[in-house]
């Protein structure tokens, strides 16, 4: 299995010009990024491009810092590094343990946090970390302008996401949270380094007292993308995260997730994954957030 | 179609036109010649054994394009040994006995290259580690005590030593 033959080949040095390559060959381009994903589907001749931009030569664009109250990952930031960034540790435990959790010690040194999201498989690990916190991308167009759009918009479905043939995600965006947030994420998958079977991402708030004031819980694994238990989160607002409210939450967020069968578990395993799964998280990320 | 690249493998600079669709793994192979680095999974890119370390980083050689390595640095098993002297992690696995077929072992090996350089110690962290590599064979055990023993080689080394062994 090898890819078509590449027409072109282009390694720009910066965003402006990768915007103007991708002027100019639109649908006959893909970018290259990671290619953790794209060589793959090369290979199998799910994606024939003619045209490859390779981002790897841009200069900056795997920034990670903090910027008026929110945090800028730039879209070529390697998972390897987001999973070890001292900022990303500190204040937003969450993506790290999403970041850790992809692969293994080798796609995490090639594949980035924008082609993750761009690729969209309802089973990868940032996605729904990134959904449980409000993630933004910000995606430049060969015609000069830029957009932002939130995460759950851009998703589109299994392997579709919001993406014109002449924008370049340039990074993605998160609010610094609130004082006493934490967050945490796990994943089942079958063997080590495989897709999610299951996986929860939660990020919490709580006030001085340790009550809940915001909670968001976010399941991947689930088609079309992943879904958020709204009424779990509901749940925990104004109250003490107590163990049988915990498992209440991890109740409804099996009964609200809808799952499916597929090669790798059936949809009442997964379901099943949900209930144990949600209060575990749920709890690891309240720990976090009162620390 | 063509390109012309050129790639430093080990020291020695390789260069070479090539199909703008070949793969890393195959430039190492075809064009340097260089057979060491296996190629174990022909779509997907997970069993690792393609495994080689470009600018200081493990990567799979299958998931990469040639072209993207033009310019860049890249070692694999065959530069591992200086002279006589098996590399502290090669030696690891003859002491240990951490291989059988050894299909997977050149991959194993330039893994553990970018891990030994700053070495965890627990279990967990070093089956982490070799991850992405498949064996058939072992049942890692063996391997994770060749890894031990390369982790004490690398540690009492001096320095000066410590440089010789990583810098590729
Ligand atoms: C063996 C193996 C195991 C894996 N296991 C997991 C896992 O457990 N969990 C998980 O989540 N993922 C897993 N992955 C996928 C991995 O996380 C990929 O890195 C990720 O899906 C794609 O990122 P990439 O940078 O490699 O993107 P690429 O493969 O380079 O690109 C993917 C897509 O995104 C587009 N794209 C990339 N960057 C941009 C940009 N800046 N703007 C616009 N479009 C862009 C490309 O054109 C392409 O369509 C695995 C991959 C492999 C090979
Ligand atoms: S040949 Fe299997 S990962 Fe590269
Ligand atoms: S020793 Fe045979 S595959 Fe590892």
């Amino acid at each position: 299995m090898y890819p078509r033959a590449i027409e072109n080949y282009f390694a720009p040095t910066d965003v402006a010009e990768v915007l103007t390559l991708l002027q100019q060959h639109g649908e006959q381009a893909k970018l290259l990024a990671g290619g953790q994903s794209l060589m793959p589907l090369m290979k199998l001749r799910l994606a024939e491009p003619q045209t490859i931009i390779d981002l790897n030569q841009v200069a900056a664009l795997d920034d990670i810092r903090e910027e008026n109250g929110r945090l800028h990952i730039g879209a070529l930031a390697r998972h390897a590094d987001v999973a070890t960034h001292p900022l990303i540790l500190q204040s937003y435990p969450l993506l790290a343990d999403a970041a850790r959790n992809i692969g293994d010690p080798q796609i995490r040194n090639r594949g980035t946090i924008a082609g993750s999201l761009v690729h969209a498989d309802p089973s990868a690990d940032y996605p729904p970390a990134v959904m449980a916190l409000d993630g933004q991308l910000v995606v430049a167009k060969a015609d000069g302008g830029t957009r932002t759009v939130a995460l759950d918009d851009f998703l589109a479905g299994p392997l579709m996401s919001d993406i014109g043939e002449d924008e370049l995600v340039t990074r993605i965006e998160i609010p610094v949270p609130a004082a006493r947030s934490g967050g945490a994420y796990a994943k089942h998958s079958q063997v080590a380094g495989d897709f999610a079977i299951i996986s929860v991402a939660a990020h919490i708030t709580l006030d001085p007292s340790g009550i809940c004031q915001q909670a968001s819980i976010v399941v991947g694994g689930v088609m079309p993308k992943p879904g958020r238990a709204g009424q779990a989160a509901g749940l925990l607002q104004g109250k003490a995260l107590d163990a049988p409210l915990l498992t209440q939450a991890g109740e409804a967020a099996a009964e609200e997730v809808e799952t499916e069968d597929d090669v790798r578990a059936s949809a009442a395993y997964r379901s099943q994954l949900i209930r144990v799964t949600v209060p575990e998280v749920v709890r690891q990320a309240s720990t976090r957030a009162g620390e | 179609m063509k390109r012309s690249i050129g790639i430093t493998i080990n020291g020695e600079v390789y260069e070479e036109t090539v199909d703008q669709r070949l793969l890393l793994v195959d430039f190492i192979r075809e064009v340097a010649g260089l057979t060491g680095t296996h190629v174990g999974c022909s779509v997907e890119g997970r069993c690792g054994a393609c495994t080689v370390v470009l600018n200081g980083k493990a990567v799979k050689a299958c998931l990469l394009l040639a072209v993207q390595a033009d310019g860049a640095s890249v070692l694999t098993i065959e530069g591992l040994a200086r002279d006589d002297a098996l590399h502290p992690i090669q030696d690891g696995f003859w002491e240990k006995h951490g291989l059988q077929c050894g299909f997977c072992t050149p991959g194993l090996l330039m893994a553990l290259y970018e891990f030994l350089q700053n070495p965890k110690h627990s279990d967990e962290e070093i089956r982490t580690a070799m991850s992405g590599v498949i064996c058939r064979c072992t049942g890692y055990v063996h391997i994770v005590e060749a890894v031990k023993h390369a982790i004490a080689t690398v540690e009492a080394l001096s320095p000066q030593e410590r440089k010789e062994w990583f810098n590729e």
